[in-house]
């Protein structure tokens, strides 16, 4: 647990997950049946809703008992997008950073420490934030539309116009509102990105 | 590197030597599906028929509404055959080809066996394992099958067996009807066989005393004992084995909708089909103490693929490919079809008897999705996968 999460009264209890609980259908059971479960997903539906203050508050304020190592992983991920969003940008990195280590092979969140880096206003965070994002949008594994997003601000600052205009249609495919996607730029292009009726897939990965 | 080391030291006859079976009925968990396997039980949160079972009983430990609801959706595993006895009936050969390719024996089961992890000497293995016997016997007399027929009706064999392509088929009226469709573990049509594959299946030898003492051969068999004299079980046998089959219509659709002009979001493709059907096997391992089932974290022989299809974002990070690297769910196979919707077009294609180099049809051992649920996903994938 991060010093930025010591606040959560979440408390590390033995009783609610036992090992021999796991359900080998185990999320349509946990979110059921569990209450330290349905919190955090609430709260990750509080963050798709944009909803971040209530998603912290209610990891803050739940009386639940978690004894979960790998549901201790979503609610700092949980926790650290809130921040992020809520424009905690320096508590996010360090949070980030140290969820990166701890899984160096989730795509989530390298995606998000890569927005969070590319919001720290340093020439170092951009150059280690673009290397990230590329290395996913070449892999086809960029989160979603905030990894597209920071990835097009990110290469027009460095006046990649090209690749920010690949990486804003990619952002307006994925996004709920195409409106999100947008770049302040004065070399800013005209690309749209249409839903294509055809079967092609070609705005998947950069080839 | 020291395991090879000493492989090398022993030579060919260890590195050759059979898989062990018992390993091998470990390794893919048959013992969470099957009893009878010899293995011991597993805790019954891990045996899949057992806790479905638990459900439809209304003694899982959940609130009533939510097992109303489960018991609304829960169509699958619920019976399962035990394997005790196998080997006192099935022919070793079609044990091996039948775990090879699995086929759908079971018309009243929603799930068949899936199409697992292992090699011909693994599948032969087992097979040997199972069957270690073959019963001596020649195949019924064939001159005896027009009385086989009568006794067929007599006996009303139709109440729970389908005999696809015989001219006979499973009566409306079959008693047995309400048990199947509420889910009873103790029904004998869930478990019934399509009797079309039984030549395949059966030792010649067993057909004859299988008809006239079930539960002798195989103790946890729901096939009744009928009153037959040996005569007329060599008759049932002779129409079992020699009455000419017609070709089957295979019911997996392999036609292929457009892709739709409508716009399709992640919710709709979620909602209809990932929660639906696949997010049971593939589901995120934060939730379940580190387990997300077998299409994530491991589990029944297959490696963790790391595949969570219970979020946008899970979906989005890929899985974890054979080289071991983190791949996209989305990426070109060879034919240029993106990974996700080339699994679930091979499932299709593994219903029909042929199975696909490199790709395992989806959803494992189910039925595979209808053509409308499959443009939808097709549809959202060429859309660029929008939320």
């Amino acid at each position: 647990m991060t010093r930025h999460q010591a606040p959560l009264t979440i408390v590390l209890g033995l009783a609610a997950f036992a090992p021999s609980a796991a359900f080998p259908c185990g999320n349509a059971v946990m979110l059921e049946t569990n209450e330290a479960a349905k919190l955090v997903a609430r709260a990750e539906a509080d963050l798709q809703e944009g909803r971040y203050q209530r998603a912290l508050s209610r990891l803050h304020h739940g009386d639940v008992e978690v004894n979960s190592q790998p549901l201790q992983k979503r609610i700092d991920l949980v926790t650290s997008t809130a921040m992020l969003r809520l424009g905690q940008v320096t508590n996010a990195a360090w949070a980030f950073d140290a969820l990166s280590q701890r899984h160096p092979d989730d795509a989530l969140i390298a995606t998000r420490l890569a927005e969070t880096l590319s919001r720290l206003g340093t020439q170092a965070g951009d150059t280690k934030a673009l290397s990230i994002l590329e290395s996913l949008e070449k892999r086809d594994l960029v989160a979603d539309e905030h990894g597209f997003l920071a990835l097009a601000k990110l290469r027009d600052r460095s006046g990649d116009t090209e690749g920010r205009d690949r990486a804003l249609t990619r952002c307006r495919a994925v996004a709920k509102e195409a409106s999100f996607c947008s770049v302040e730029t004065k070399s800013r292009s005209k690309t749209k990105s249409t839903p294509k009726a055809v079967r092609t897939y070609g705005d998947g990965p950069t080839s | 590197m020291r395991a090879l080391a000493l492989l090398i030291l022993l030579g060919p006859s260890l590195a050759d030597a059979a898989p062990d079976p018992v390993a091998l009925l470990a390794r893919f968990e048959c013992h969470r599906c099957h009893e009878g396997t010899g293995l011991p039980a597993v805790p019954q949160s891990r045996h899949c028929v057992r806790c479905h079972q638990e459900i439809l009983a209304d003694r899982f430990d959940a609130p009533k509404a939510v097992l109303a609801q489960w018991r609304t959706n829960l169509r699958s595993l619920r019976a399962v055959p035990s394997l005790e006895g196998v080997g006192r009936t099935l022919r070793r050969d079609w044990v091996r080809d039948f775990l090879m390719s699995p086929q759908d024996l079971r018309p009243h089961l929603l799930a068949s066996m899936p199409r697992l992890a292992l090699s011909r000497s693994e599948a032969s293995a087992l097979a040997l394992h199972l069957v270690p016997e073959q019963r001596p016997g020649e195949p019924p007399n064939p001159s005896l099958q027009g009385r086989g027929r009568e006794l067929y009706r007599e006996h009303r064999c139709a109440d729970c067996h389908a005999f696809t392509g015989s001219g006979e088929s499973v009566r409306a009226e079959s008693p047995y009807r309400a048990l199947t469709a509420s889910g009873g573990a103790s029904d004998p049509m869930a478990l019934a066989p399509d009797l079309r594959f039984t030549r395949a299946r059966m030792q010649p030898g067993a057909l004859i005393p299988w008809l006239l003492g079930p539960s002798t051969l195989r103790p946890a068999t729901l096939m009744p004992t009928h009153s037959l004299s040996k005569a007329d079980a060599a008759a049932l046998a002779a129409f079992l084995w020699h009455v000419p089959l017609e070709d089957t219509e295979h019911a997996a659709s392999m036609s292929r909708l457009p892709v739709l002009e409508r716009k399709v979001s992640y919710a709709e493709v979620e909602r209809r089909v990932f929660r639906k059907v696949c997010w049971h096997c593939h589901s995120s391992p934060d939730y379940n103490q580190g387990d997300g089932g077998p299409g994530n974290t491991g589990g029944f022989g297959f490696p963790p693929r790391r595949l969570d299809l219970a979020s946008y974002e899970g979906l989005a990070a890929g899985l974890i490919g054979d080289q071991g690297k983190r791949e996209s769910a989305f990426a070109p196979t060879n034919e240029g079809t993106p990974r996700l919707l080339a699994v679930l077009l091979a499932r299709r294609a593994e219903e029909r008897g042929g199975a696909i180099s490199g790709v395992r049809g989806m959803p494992l051992g189910l039925p595979s999705l209808s053509d409308e649920e499959i443009q939808l996903v097709e549809s959202w994938i060429a859309q660029g996968r929008p939320r």
